[in-house]
Order: C-alpha cells, then sequence, then structure tokens
C-alpha cells in the first residue's frame, strides 16, 4: 500500500508527468487515463486533512464499485457549455475509465470552494474540495457555525461562492449565468431543513413544484403540467406513503409528512445529486430516522447520490457511506464512514460536546 | 375536508384531476359572475375604451395646460393659512370628540365585553353601522343645512366620522383581549366599569393609541375637503376657484392639500411606529 | 432593611410619585385649555349663532328631514344600481392597479430597487392622501360628468390601501419557499408565482373585499361633484328643499351599505 496518493497514482499510471500538475494543459475532451489498480487504492485509503484534489486526481478515490454508473454519463466527458476557454480545469475532470473500459467521472466536484458573507467579512469557507460519486450517500458533519449550510448552499448558487468551483457531471456550475444556472439547477434536488413547502398549495402542486424548471411560464400560471408529471408525482407519493394526502393543503401534515413531500418533490425533478440541509433538526428522533431511511432508499433505488449536511453524527453514520468533517470552514476529514473513529470526531468538534 | 379527486381506473393506475366536484364548480362560477357582471355594468353605465385614451390625452391637456403654472402666492398669503389653522384644529377637535366618544362606545359593541348583550350591544353596533355607513360628506352637508355654515356642522361631522372610525377598530381590539386577566378581575367582585378600566384598557391601551393616532390622521385628510360644503377650511377656497374655473389656483390649492395630507400621514406612520415598539 | 430604611424607601417612593404626578397633571391641564381656546376659536366664535337660534329651532330644522318622502323610492332603483355599479367597477380597477403598485412598493421583489421601489411607495402615498372628491374633482375636470370619472375616482383611492397591506406581507413572506421554488430551477417569475402570490393572497383578496364595502361608501358621494349614482339624486333632492326626499336617499345609502356589509361578511369568511 503506497503511503501517498500521487505515490500510488504513479505506481499504476501511464502518462505520469501530467497528472501531478494542474495547469498543465494537456489538452482535449479525449484523453483517457485507466487505472486498472485503483480498485485495491480504495480501501486503505485514509486522508485527514490536506490532501488536495484540485490537481488532476480527478475520479473516486474511495468507494467505487466496478462498473456501474448509474446516472452518470456513459459516454466522454460531456463539454460543459462553459468549459471551452478553460482546458486546464477541462483536462482534470477527464472521465476514468474502469475495468470494462466505460468511462466514469464523478457526479460532483467541489474544488477550493471559498465563501464570505461579505466583501470585507470573515471567509466561511475556506477551500473545501472533495467528489461525490454516483452512488455515494455523503454526510457532511460539524459543529454549528462550520458552514456546512453555507456549503450545501454554494452547490447550486443559492449562496454565491467567493472562490471555487463546482463541477455537477462536468459542467462548471460557478461559471454559469441566469439560464443556464436555472437549467442546471434542475438536475440538483435539494430538501430542506425546514421543509419549506408552499403551505397554502395542496401536497400534489408541491411535489409538482419540483418540475417547475422544465416548464414555462405560461403552463406555470394556468398550472398545467404534462400528464406524465402528474403520473410521476401521484408514483412518488405513493413511496413516501402520503398517497391518502394528495389534495390536502401542506399545512395540514405533520412534520414527518412534510419532509417526506419535500422528498418527493426533490425526486421529481430527476435529479442528478441529491442536495440535503438538515433534513432532521425539525424531526423527532424517531420520525428523524424513518425519514432518513426514506430518503437513503429512495435516492439509493432512483440511482442519485447523495451530499446530506447533518449535525446528529449518530444518524451520519448509520446510514452514510462517507463523511466530510467540516470545522470552521476547512474540511478536518474525509472518508469512508467505517473510518470515523473517536478521535476523528473529537478533532473536528474540538470545541464542542457530542 | 376536500372532495378527494383520485380515482382508481380498472387498470389499477391512478388519476388525478385539479377540478373537484364541488368546490370548483363554485368558485368558478362565482369568478363567472363577477365577470359577466363587470361586463354589463360597462354596458350599462356606457363606457367604452375610447373614453379611456382620451381620458389620458385630456388629463394631459389638464395637467399641462389648465393646471400649470400653478398659483402658489393664492395660497401663501395669511387668509389662505388663516384657514389651513382652522382645517387643522377642526380635525383635532373632531378626532378628540371623536376618540372619547368610541371609549365608552366600543366597549358596548365589543361582544366580549359589553355589560348589556341584549339591547346596549345591538343598539352600539348599530350606531357604529351608521356613523361609519354615511359618508362624512353626507353629515357634513345636513350638519350646514340645519346648522348654517361655519366650523361647528365640519367638527360635528368629523366627530360621528371619527366614532365610525375608531369605534369599529377599538371593539375589535376589545375582542382579542385574553380574558384570563378579565376573569381573575371580576373574580374580585368588581363592578363592570371596574372591570373595563383594570382589565381591558391595559391591554388595549398600546393597540389604541395606534388607532387614535390613525383616525387624527384620517380625520385630517377629510377636514381638508369638509370645506368644500361650507364647513369651514381649506375646503371652502376650492369649492370657489372650482365653481369659477380658476384652475391655476385649483392646482395651487390641491398641491397644499396633497403636501400637508403627506406630512401628516409620515408623521402619523412614524408616530404609529414609535407606539407600536414601546 | 431596618425600619427606618425602609420609611426612607417609602418617603423617596412616594415624593417620586408626588412629582410624576404634577408632571402628568400639569400636561392634562395643557391639553384641556388648548381644547377649550379651540372651541373657543373655531366653533364659538365662527358659527352662525343667530341662525341657529335656540336649542328648539335646531330641534325644528332636524324635523324637516321626517317624514321620509317615500314616493321617491322607486326612482331610486337606477341610481342605486349605478352606485353599486361604480364601487364594484372601481374596485376592480384598484385591484388591476394595486398589482404591478404592490410589487414595485415590496423591496424584496421589487424589479430595479432605486427607481421603482420610491414609484411603487410613491403612487401608493399619493393614493391613500387624496381625498376621493378631490380625485372626483379632477377627473370630472378631465372627462366631463357621469359615472366614468366616479369609477376612476373610486379606483384610484383604493389602490394606495390595497397595496400598502399587500406590500408588506410580501415583505413578510418566508423566505425558504421562495428558496426551495428557486433550488428547483424556477425563473423569477415562477418564484413570484409559487411562494410569493400563495402567502399573500388571503391578505390581499381580505383586502380587496374589504375596500369593495368601503368603494360603496365612496361611490354614493360621487355624485356630489357630477360623478353620478345616489351622491347626484342627493344634490337634486337638496337643490329643490325636498328634505323628506333627503331622508330617502339617505336610507337607500344605508340599505346599500348593509348589502355591502353582508357581501363582505361572507366573502372574507369564505377567503380564511
Amino acid at each position: 500500500m503506497a503511503e501517498t496518493p500521487s505515490a500510488a497514482v504513479r505506481s499504476v499510471r501511464f502518462e505520469p508527468p501530467a497528472i501531478d500538475m494542474p495547469e498543465t494543459g494537456t489538452g482535449s475532451a479525449g484523453d483517457e487515463r485507466t487505472l486498472p489498480g485503483s480498485f485495491g487504492l480504495s480501501d486503505g485509503f485514509q486522508d485527514v486533512g490536506r490532501r488536495r484534489l484540485a490537481g488532476g486526481l480527478a475520479g473516486g478515490w474511495g468507494g467505487r464499485r466496478s462498473g456501474s454508473i448509474p446516472g452518470g454519463p456513459s459516454a466522454p466527458v460531456e463539454e460543459g457549455p462553459a468549459s471551452l476557454p478553460e482546458c486546464s480545469l477541462k483536462a482534470d475532470s477527464q472521465p476514468e475509465k474502469d475495468q470494462k473500459g466505460v468511462a466514469h467521472m464523478a457526479t460532483l466536484e467541489v474544488r477550493e470552494l471559498k465563501n464570505r458573507y461579505s466583501r470585507t467579512g470573515p471567509e466561511v469557507l475556506k477551500g473545501i474540495s472533495f467528489n461525490v460519486e454516483a452512488d455515494d450517500f455523503f454526510a457532511i458533519i460539524g459543529p454549528s457555525g462550520a458552514g456546512k449550510s453555507t456549503l450545501i448552499r454554494c452547490i447550486n448558487r443559492l449562496v454565491e461562492p467567493s472562490g471555487g468551483d463546482v463541477i455537477l457531471n462536468g459542467a462548471n456550475i460557478t461559471r454559469m449565468g441566469g439560464r443556464e444556472l436555472r437549467r442546471a439547477r434542475r438536475n440538483m434536488g435539494m430538501i430542506f431543513q425546514e421543509f419549506n413547502l408552499v403551505e397554502r398549495m395542496s401536497v400534489m402542486d408541491n411535489v409538482l413544484s419540483g418540475r417547475l424548471g422544465y416548464v414555462g411560464n405560461f403552463r406555470s400560471l394556468l398550472r398545467m403540467y404534462p400528464k406524465s408529471d402528474v403520473q410521476k408525482a401521484l408514483e412518488l407519493l405513493e413511496r413516501v406513503g402520503l398517497g391518502e394526502f394528495v389534495d390536502n393543503r401542506a399545512d395540514e401534515l405533520s412534520g414527518g409528512q412534510r419532509q417526506r413531500v419535500g422528498i418527493a418533490r426533490a425526486l421529481m425533478q430527476n435529479p442528478k445529486l441529491l442536495l440535503v440541509d438538515e433534513p432532521t433538526s425539525s424531526l423527532d428522533p424517531k420520525i428523524a430516522r424513518e425519514v432518513m431511511g426514506m430518503i437513503k432508499k429512495m435516492s439509493e433505488e432512483a440511482g442519485v447520490p447523495v451530499l446530506c449536511n447533518i449535525h446528529d453524527v449518530q444518524l451520519a453514520l448509520e446510514f452514510a457511506s462517507k463523511v466530510i468533517g467540516l470545522q470552521d470552514g476547512i474540511k478536518k476529514f474525509e472518508g469512508p464512514t467505517g473510518d470515523v473513529d473517536k478521535s476523528t470526531l473529537d478533532e473536528i468538534y474540538a470545541m464542542e460536546v457530542l | 375536508m376536500t372532495t378527494t379527486a383520485l380515482n382508481s381506473t380498472d387498470t389499477g393506475a391512478r388519476t388525478w384531476s385539479r377540478f373537484k366536484y364541488p368546490q370548483s364548480l363554485i368558485k368558478y362560477g362565482v369568478l363567472l359572475v363577477i365577470l359577466v357582471f363587470m361586463a354589463v355594468s360597462v354596458e350599462y353605465l356606457n363606457i367604452h375604451l375610447e373614453r379611456f385614451l382620451t381620458m389620458f390625452q385630456r388629463l394631459g391637456h389638464l395637467f399641462g395646460h389648465q393646471y400649470y403654472p400653478p398659483d402658489m402666492p393664492y395660497i401663501m398669503d395669511s387668509e389662505y393659512l388663516g384657514y389651513v389653522w382652522q382645517t387643522v384644529e377642526m380635525a383635532y377637535l373632531g378626532a378628540l370628540f371623536g376618540i372619547v366618544l368610541s371609549i365608552p362606545m366600543s366597549w358596548f359593541a365589543s361582544f366580549n365585553m359589553t355589560p348589556n348583550r341584549q339591547f346596549l350591544y345591538p343598539a352600539s353596533r348599530f350606531f357604529l353601522m351608521l356613523c361609519r355607513a354615511v359618508h362624512e360628506m353626507i353629515w357634513t352637508i345636513l350638519f350646514v343645512t340645519i346648522l348654517g355654515f361655519g366650523m361647528l356642522p365640519g367638527v360635528l361631522a368629523l366627530v360621528l366620522f371619527s366614532i365610525g372610525f375608531t369605534g369599529k377598530l377599538f371593539s375589535e381590539e376589545i375582542e382579542a383581549i385574553n380574558m384570563g386577566q378579565v376573569e381573575a378581575i371580576q373574580a374580585t367582585g368588581a363592578n363592570p366599569l371596574q372591570v373595563f378600566v383594570y382589565a381591558v384598557l391595559p391591554q388595549v391601551r398600546v393597540a389604541w393609541t395606534g388607532v387614535s393616532i390613525y383616525t387624527w390622521d384620517a380625520a385630517f385628510r377629510a377636514a381638508t375637503v369638509v370645506g368644500f360644503f361650507g364647513a369651514g377650511g381649506m375646503g371652502w377656497y376650492l369649492r370657489r376657484t372650482v365653481q369659477q374655473i380658476q384652475s391655476t389656483r385649483v392646482a395651487a390649492i390641491l398641491i397644499s392639500i396633497i403636501a400637508l395630507v403627506v406630512v401628516s400621514e409620515v408623521a402619523s406612520a412614524w408616530a404609529r411606529n414609535k407606539v407600536g415598539k414601546s | 432593611m431596618t425600619t427606618l430604611a425602609i420609611d426612607q424607601k417609602l418617603q423617596e417612593i412616594l415624593s417620586n410619585r408626588k412629582k410624576y404626578k404634577i408632571v402628568r397633571y400639569s400636561i392634562y391641564m395643557l391639553l384641556f385649555v388648548l381644547v377649550v381656546l379651540s372651541i373657543q376659536a373655531t366653533i364659538v366664535r365662527d358659527t352662525e349663532w343667530d341662525r341657529i337660534g335656540t336649542l328648539g329651532s335646531v330641534f325644528k330644522a332636524v324635523l324637516k328631514f321626517f317624514p321620509p318622502d317615500f314616493s321617491l323610492f322607486p326612482h331610486l332603483v337606477k341610481p342605486a344600481i349605478e352606485t353599486f355599479m361604480i364601487a364594484c367597477l372601481g374596485t376592480i380597477l384598484a385591484i388591476i392597479l394595486a398589482i404591478p403598485v404592490s410589487w414595485f412598493a415590496a423591496h424584496n421583489i421589487t424589479p430595479y430597487k432605486p427607481l421603482t421601489y420610491p414609484l411603487g411607495r410613491a403612487v401608493m402615498t399619493l393614493s391613500r392622501s387624496v381625498h376621493e372628491i378631490v380625485w372626483g374633482l379632477i377627473f370630472v375636470a378631465a372627462v366631463g360628468l357621469g359615472a366614468f370619472p366616479g369609477i376612476i375616482a373610486v379606483g384610484m383611492r383604493s389602490i394606495g390601501f390595497i397595496s400598502k397591506l399587500t406590500a408588506e406581507a410580501i415583505e413578510d413572506v418566508k423566505p425558504g419557499q421562495m428558496e426551495a421554488i428557486r433550488a428547483a430551477g424556477a425563473n423569477q417569475f415562477q418564484v413570484i408565482l409559487f411562494a410569493v402570490i400563495p402567502q399573500i393572497l388571503p391578505v390581499f383578496v381580505g383586502n380587496t373585499i374589504f375596500q369593495w364595502d368601503i368603494n360603496i361608501r365612496r361611490a354614493t358621494i360621487m355624485g356630489l361633484v357630477g360623478a353620478g349614482g345616489l351622491g347626484l339624486t342627493f344634490h337634486r333632492q337638496l337643490v329643490m328643499y325636498n328634505y323628506g326626499g333627503v331622508t330617502t336617499v339617505i336610507m337607500a345609502i344605508l340599505m346599500l351599505i348593509a348589502i355591502g356589509e353582508v357581501g363582505s361578511y361572507y366573502g372574507r369568511r369564505a377567503i380564511i
């Protein structure tokens, strides 16, 4: 087992130099690297803090299963609309080819993400980098104020990052303008801590509002969604167990029920990624567990990776496959759930009592 | 309690429709009736679209040629300013007495605290409705007919206006109080007046102060115009200049009215804000 | 505390109270004097006391209005309908114009803050400050006599009230719902349609019904400046010195208002 990532890479790569030097524009979209041995690397990998993924180490270093790319593109790299001037970045998001030779790339790449509330204020996020694979259930844990909510919101730019990049399936979200951004947001479903349902609308209308990115202004006004959308909404509502509540007003539901409507709404978008912001903080412990289970189950069935912000560490460890620990805007830990032990938690929550 | 719009077809697939019977029928039926009524009204009153378009043209002419330039010196002279001061005084007195009289009136007209449900309650509610229903200008004209010109009819009309305005708002506040405090005072054996003073007034005091300021503002707005019908104040000048078609002077008076009312509105909004925060 | 200390404390409190009492009572005295002076200035001096004469003659003057002239009733149907229509159409006009005005005047969704926000607020303030009689005068001067200027005058007056409360409701909207709709990829129009409007709809509609009720009242006097309806009839009866007829018209007005009250009560119940 290699001690450093770069050494491990060098030991299996055929084209050594370009990989470690991020600025090298090794060029076109057709570049391919093969890492036949990378599967063996995944298990032993621990990164306690300083590893930078901003370089050429695109593609999963952890927990990647053979060949399956649910929901992600199996063709070579999709050209993001804004990617032409950034050849150097392009090279970094090359798809990795697995054993079967099918191109594979991380669903979400976050690089050096920074954020500050005001131009002269302190930085809330100080350069976060990580990748989300197509079958990950990523939990972000950390003390309050560490920037977890900000991080989630920077991904779909509900909050503007002040630096860094967010790349979803090869498309650079941070560089997008209005219309493109809205289209990109369609691919990211979001579940909120306070549920954020439109309270006076019915459950059905709330779920259908997940399709708003696909429906034009005139049809929105008349609330004329295509029939397939209505069918899908009914199915999703059945699966979250709310089939009886289709026409109730959202504010007639309990907290757990409302969050389930939120799950259905997020999945209506046919997203490539689920962003979940503290889904259980407003719920009782028992309901919280049910809701987390439902999120996990439905995201697995739909084949969608989840990036979940959670402050209940027990729940995180129980449901997530990978964990990121955030403290004070810095990523203090990243790795599979199995690798999280008491000392890691102590380090992340240094000032806090669990 | 909604009529569900889900059906199961034979194949087991569910269908859903946005239109629920009978709620949707009622909703859209009412909307249709309103639209038909509008169309009928437009026909009945002979309102044609062309009139709208010519209106803008004529408004332009009015403001550009007839009202401009406004005769500002006319409103600066001391006689007019004297009338302005009269208007302020009328508003002040009208609002003051209106509020004072509204206090017992709203007490009687509040469902939870009224001392006598059979007689006082309906009587006071009817009186309040009367005051509110009749426009202050009609009161003005009636009082002018009985009492002649001058400020007295104006003040009386404003008093009635204020009672109507304030009485409703006051009684709504009373109906929203916490009855627990009332019960506590009643349990000591206090009579209705004491209950009112010790249990109701402290609770409604802040809201009532806000309403009083709002009443003064509204009374002032009305006071600027009561003079038009002979009740004293700057409205009288307005009438004279309108009848003599001295448009530039009309413009000047309108400007003075608008300016004063805007000042009063801003001042009252600020005052209500401060009261609300206290 | 020792008894002496308690005594001292008591004295302190009592003397403080006395001071406050003096201040309060002097303010009351001042107000009272002010009121008396105002009454003296405005009413006592300005009124034509000779014309009023004694209380008895006042009573006789009031008596002139009774009995009401019931023969007038059939002639009141048309003006009453006209007044009702003026009120309804004026309210509709106010609704149509209040939508953009409250959009502009809400600082969280106004499209271009330095320009549209003050514009919206200015229109609102103007609409609420100017009395409907003044609006009536302006529009009668602009478009002539009849129901049309009355409708516009009533409408202009209502815009301010409806949009003020609606704009405040928009500013109080829960931002989380807007966030959720935006996160699904909706554009600004859809965000407003789905996250803002459902939240403010009860306020908007409730206020509109309330204004409709008040507008019936306002429409009745539009005739006094020539804008049609019962106000015109009122004026005519007055200049003919037919005081019984005046009373009849007032009764008709009351009936119309009663209809408005009933409609407003049930309408607002249906919204909630």
